[in-house]
């Protein structure tokens, strides 16, 4: 539909020129012989450039004709060429008043009239383009706002998500802090049901003593006959009692110290201490089961950076299970010396059983937590895990190695404190 | 060796101080002989040289727990009575009674426990 040119000239013949001219040109012709016949035309078909002559009949001079034509579709552009004689003079006032791109006048060069129709439909494609561009910009431009407009949503969007986020990780954090927390007692209390025979053991005993003196006292003091030596006697018992009852009192304090929960809080630790301290309380229970305990503590040791409950139960955890890997007793040695590890300073503790040891492929998962081989309730496989936990964020390790039916030995190293 | 005096022999076998405190004072003041050990293996020593009409023996005990130091005594003196003692429920007691022991005694006791022990001892012997 593009290349339409319509000429509107009566003169046949030149009329037949000129499309013959344009039609070898390569441009698509139509031509008329007045006004009307044009009109109608134009209602039917768009046509990129009308030609007409000014002077036409019936009525109607090309001029006029143009005008109507280009109010058909007032929107849409038309070239124009008027063709006139020199007779016509009010003709290029009226033309230009229409708006026309060109004026030729009769008689013309061919080589005129092509260039002019050439560079007038050359010009108005430019134009057409140029429009289309402004468009086309336009479009993308008012595409890119609102493609802009979406993306300051999303950032605004994310970064509400993003905040979320991290008050829900926040949040999570907390939790498992305090699940961990509770686990961590829940492991204690574990292992204070482990203790609990051995305490119950040690308590019992003083107890039974408090208990017997107080009885027998107050029998002696209650027979008529009471002589001073009774009360010499007496004040011995009275003595005994009031030692067995400091024997519980250190007893329990033990047992409620490490029962506490405690506050992360580090200190400085002197092993040796804590071991000694620990085994106050389980080396009664050591003896009863055959065990023979050794320590090897190397001299001046350094101490270390961490928290004493923590560590007291780090030792109690690994010294009963070395306890129940040896029913029918055995050697338990404690060592602890000085070691260099990547440069600094660090503290060795190893507890070596000579108990039925572990197999190979458990002693991978050893420190899984929940991982456990015994059968009583009151393994619940935490110890190990706990334990691990507690050496890591010391920035320490614990290894284990073992010879089935042999030996167990698991050792703890920690960095020595730098003040 | 037989014992000399006409007192009757009390054997008790606990590694607790206090405890074999509490039964010597208790029972000497009551006219009794007592022998008071520390563990198993001295228990039988002195079961070897001594007739002792009874022994309070406990069941926690390094060395020789107090059941292998039931059985052993038997062995040696079968006419000796044993009473265990224990300081927490344990399957040991069981054990014990099922090995011979007439009864037991479980820490912290009364001392009318013991005592009455004792009168009942007194009173089968006069029987005699």
């Amino acid at each position: 539909m593009k290349e339409q040119i319509l000429i509107i000239e009566d003169d046949e013949a030149f009329r037949k020129t000129l499309t013959n001219l344009l039609k070898k040109e390569g441009y698509s012709v139509t031509g008329v012989s007045d006004g009307f016949q044009a009109i109608e035309l134009a209602k039917k078909s768009l046509f990129e450039l009308i030609i007409a002559d000014v002077r036409l009949p019936k009525g109607m001079d090309g001029i006029e004709a143009v005008s109507i034509i280009k109010g058909i579709r007032p929107e849409i552009k038309v070239i124009v060429i008027i063709i006139t004689g020199y007779t016509d003079e009010n003709a290029p006032v009226r033309a230009l008043r229409m708006g026309v791109d060109d004026y030729l006048y009769k008689p013309f060069k061919m080589e005129v009239f092509l260039h002019s129709v050439e560079r007038n439909i050359k010009m108005y494609r430019l134009e057409e383009e140029k429009k289309e561009h402004l468009e086309m910009l336009e479009k993308m431009n008012e595409e890119l706002n609102v493609a802009q407009h979406e993306l300051i949503q999303s950032k605004k969007e994310l970064e509400d998500y993003s905040k979320r986020l991290e008050q829900k990780v926040e949040e999570r954090t907390k939790q498992l802090k305090e699940t961990q927390s509770q686990l961590v007692q829940s492991a204690k209390m574990s292992t204070i049901g482990q203790l609990g025979s051995a305490v119950a053991h040690e308590l019992n005993n003083p107890i039974g003593g408090i208990l017997g003196y107080a009885q027998f006292i107050l029998q002696k003091l209650s027979k008529p006959d009471v002589v001073p030596k009774d009360f010499k006697t007496c004040k011995q018992y009275i003595a005994y009692i009031e030692e067995e009852a400091k024997r519980c009192k250190s007893i329990v304090e033990n047992l409620l110290s490490f029962s506490r929960k405690p506050l992360i809080a580090l200190e400085s630790v002197d092993i040796k201490q804590l071991i000694e301290n620990t085994l106050s309380i389980i080396r009664h229970q050591l003896e009863l089961q055959n065990i023979k305990l050794t320590t090897n503590y190397e001299p001046k040791l350094p101490s270390i950076s961490g928290n004493v409950n923590q560590l007291q139960q780090v030792f109690t955890n690994i010294i009963i299970n070395a306890q129940h890997a040896m029913p029918k007793g055995g050697k338990l040695n404690i060592r602890v010396s000085t070691k260099m590890k990547d440069g600094k300073k660090h503290l060795e503790i190893s507890f070596k059983d000579t108990g039925c040891g572990i197999p190979k492929k458990n002693l991978e998962k050893v420190f899984e937590p929940f991982f456990t081989t015994k059968e009583d309730w009151q393994s619940i496989g935490l110890g190990l895990s706990i334990t691990y936990q507690i050496i890591k964020e010391l920035k320490g390790i614990i290894t284990a190695q073992s010879k089935v039916g042999k030996e167990t030995t698991f050792t703890i190293t920690l960095p020595v404190s730098s003040s | 060796m037989k014992n000399k005096s006409k007192k009757i022999c009390v054997l008790v076998v606990d590694d607790e101080d206090v405890m074999r405190n509490l039964f010597t004072d208790l029972l000497t003041e009551r006219g009794y002989e007592v022998i008071a050990v520390k563990n198993g293996l001295e228990a039988v020593e002195k079961v070897k040289e001594i007739n002792f009409a009874i022994a309070f023996i406990d069941v926690h005990m390094p060395l020789m727990n107090g059941v292998e130091t039931l059985m052993t005594i038997k062995k040696i003196k079968p006419q000796t009575r044993i009473v265990m003692m224990d300081s927490f429920p344990n399957a040991l007691i069981e054990e014990a009674r099922r090995e011979g022991a007439i009864t037991c005694i479980h820490k912290p006791f009364e001392i009318n426990e013991v005592t009455d022990i004792m009168e009942e001892i007194v009173e089968q012997k006069e029987r005699i």
